[in-house]
């Protein structure tokens, strides 16, 4: 390899040493560090449970449907909130998009995390082709929903083998839901 | 693990902090910008603190190292923020030595957290890939691997 491109290499290194800031205190273990992302993860769970109260409100109820689902309008053709309970290994993932809300969730060592986001959408490097649904399957409802991605538009994809266990703790609802995708994943970047 | 005091877990945290702290904050830096390395190093620090995992390590510098690109990658899986935090870091290195290129900034910028880590240790460390494989828990082919995509990306962006 050229000696010029170590020599940009080096000197962009340089400079990001250069431009560091100040080692930050050491925390302690009382630190609150904790604190503000559990503030963050129940505001925004707080913000996705106002949302879709309201939207019940304005679109009426939907079919029924297990207990803590939250019915989102129609012509999203969506309409499960999945909530997935963090355990200290886990990562909160929410994801809302177009009035639709998913979730999944992950355990340790999987690359593919949905990253909590106060109430926004988060990435997640795969691609879906335009028009791919995903049947969702539960103890009280089975059907199938149209997911209205873009083409192109990143979602959260839990396992890089496709059909993928989404474990929650939905109010009311005790087993696990099996979530499957119809499309495969794209290669993580 | 045997057990340890707080006492003992404190001082055992202190000491490595005092010793490794300024490069883990430039490591860090290198991973995620000046303006959220503080932040990734704190929060090693703090899985640190409730892990105890420092405390009885065989190799405490290596995992200190680890948990912070742990924390690096945490934070960049975020592609909002990631996009600003890039934009920003571009324009301080720039501005901070005129001499290099916005092109080659992007290019680094856009490598994964690993390469980063590998680039950074290699270029301003010093280290070999020896040592980037065990401060990063990777093969040194692996290591090799990285920086050799790392060259291949900048040499695309200079033959531009």
């Amino acid at each position: 390899m050229s000696e010029r491109v170590d020599n940009e290499l080096r000197r962009v290194a340089t400079a990001i040493a250069e431009v560091s800031p100040p080692k930050p205190e050491l925390p302690r273990p009382d630190a609150t560090r904790q604190v503000p992302r559990l503030v963050i993860a129940a505001a925004s769970f707080l913000v996705v449970l106002g949302l879709g109260l309201a939207a019940s409100l304005l679109f009426g109820p939907a079919e029924p449907r297990a207990s803590g689902i939250v019915p989102v309008p129609e012509q999203h053709a969506a309409n499960q909130v999945l909530a997935q309970e963090a355990g200290p290994s886990e990562i909160w993932n929410l994801s809302v998009e177009m009035g639709f809300y998913f979730a999944c969730g992950m355990g340790r060592g999987l690359e593919s995390c949905v990253v909590w986001e106060a109430g926004v959408a988060v990435i997640i490097p795969y691609r879906v082709p335009e028009g791919a649904t995903a049947e969702v399957s539960t103890p009280s409802h089975e059907g199938r929903l149209e997911i209205p991605f873009e083409a192109g538009e990143p979602i959260a994809v839990v396992h890089e083998s496709g059909p993928f266990t989404i474990l929650q703790h939905v109010p009311g609802v005790d087993t696990p839901y099996s979530y499957s995708t119809d499309f495969p994943p794209a290669s993580n970047p | 693990m045997a057990d340890h005091t707080m006492i003992e877990v404190t001082q055992v945290h202190e000491d490595l902090y005092a010793r490794y702290g300024d490069d883990l904050t430039r490591f860090a830096t290198g991973l995620v910008g000046p303006s959220d390395a503080a932040d990734v190093v704190s929060d090693a620090m703090v899985h640190f603190w409730r892990s105890r995992a420092l405390v009885d390590a065989d190799n405490p510098r290596a995992l200190l190292y680890r948990g912070v690109l742990a924390s690096a990658r945490n934070l960049q899986r975020s592609r909002f923020r990631r996009r600003a935090r890039e934009q920003a870091t571009a324009q301080r290195l720039v501005s901070h030595d005129p001499e290099i290129r916005p092109d080659v900034v992007a290019a680094v910028l856009q490598l994964s957290p690993r390469q980063r880590a590998c680039v950074f240790l290699a270029y301003w460390d010093d280290l070999g890939m020896e040592q980037i494989g065990e401060l990063l828990d990777i093969t040194p082919g692996s290591v090799k691997q990285h920086l050799h995509r790392a060259r291949q990306i900048l040499e695309e962006v200079l033959d531009e």
